[in-house]
């Protein structure tokens, strides 16, 4: 994916469509949805001097889970070493994406490999509750 | 994601649908921070009808409460129990701004 917000917008509606078409949960859903925008949103407020350097994004889903993989070429940078988030104030501007994605997902794992950032998130397609 | 402002006599209420992504707040987010711009009253958002919020829709949400707070106006948010009420709670938005699933019990806590 190119580092621009319409592009985020495109991957983020494909992936939608796939993941339609799979038995996901709502909730699954969402949280697919979730992982995408902010890991892909981090990609491109951070990208500094790598903006034209792409993201790749690998989904891969069965009937009880789904994993995104997402490599990009950028600054090591591991999202699961993000300290705790503080306290929401008033003045925050950040910090609730990462926190989302860490509290919602099922496990979030990094690794940096051939100078390239690995993140790969995994959720558990729990079934709706009655 | 789309607004809708009704008019009450205690207060302004902005019905939000629709997603809270960065497609929806790069589109219409300048436009919630219109009305809360111009709202003299207290202003309630409900979110009953949003079925996405990302971070970037919370940065909004905390922006609004900020334009609320220099007018000295009262703001609060109204939400359905369901997964965006969770995502909600997970970012500690009840902290900044006042949050409940009933409308009066809101209505009480900000007006």
């Amino acid at each position: 994916m190119d580092r621009d917000w319409e592009k985020l917008t495109e991957v983020i509606d494909a992936a939608r469509n796939q993941a339609e078409k799979l038995s996901l949960s709502e909730r699954t859903l969402y949280i697919l949805c979730l992982v995408l925008e902010e890991i892909l949103a981090n990609a491109i407020m951070h990208a500094g001097e790598h903006l034209q350097e792409g993201v790749l994004v690998s989904l891969h889903a069965d009937t009880d889970k789904v994993s995104i993989e997402f490599t990009d070429h950028g600054t090591a940078f591991d999202p699961t070493s993000a300290p705790p988030m503080p306290p929401a104030a008033p003045q925050q501007q950040g910090g609730f994406g990462l926190h989302l994605v860490n509290t919602m997902a099922t496990s979030v794992s990094y690794e940096r490999r051939n100078e390239a950032n690995i993140l790969t998130v995994t959720i558990d397609n729990t079934p709706e509750a009655d | 994601m789309n607004c809708r402002v009704t008019h009450n006599k205690k207060h302004a209420q902005i019905n939000l649908s629709g997603r809270m992504d960065a497609k929806g707040v790069n589109e219409n987010g300048q436009q919630l921070i219109s009305l809360i711009k111009e709202s003299e009253k207290a202003v309630i958002l409900d979110l009953s009808e949003v079925e996405f919020i990302a971070s970037i829709g919370m940065r909004l949400l905390i922006e609004t409460a900020r334009i609320a707070a220099q007018n000295e106006i009262g703001i609060g948010i109204v939400t359905s129990e369901g997964i965006v009420s969770e995502a909600l709670g997970i970012a500690g938005i009840g902290s900044i701004i006042p949050m409940e699933t009933e409308l009066s019990v809101l209505e009480e806590r900000i007006l």
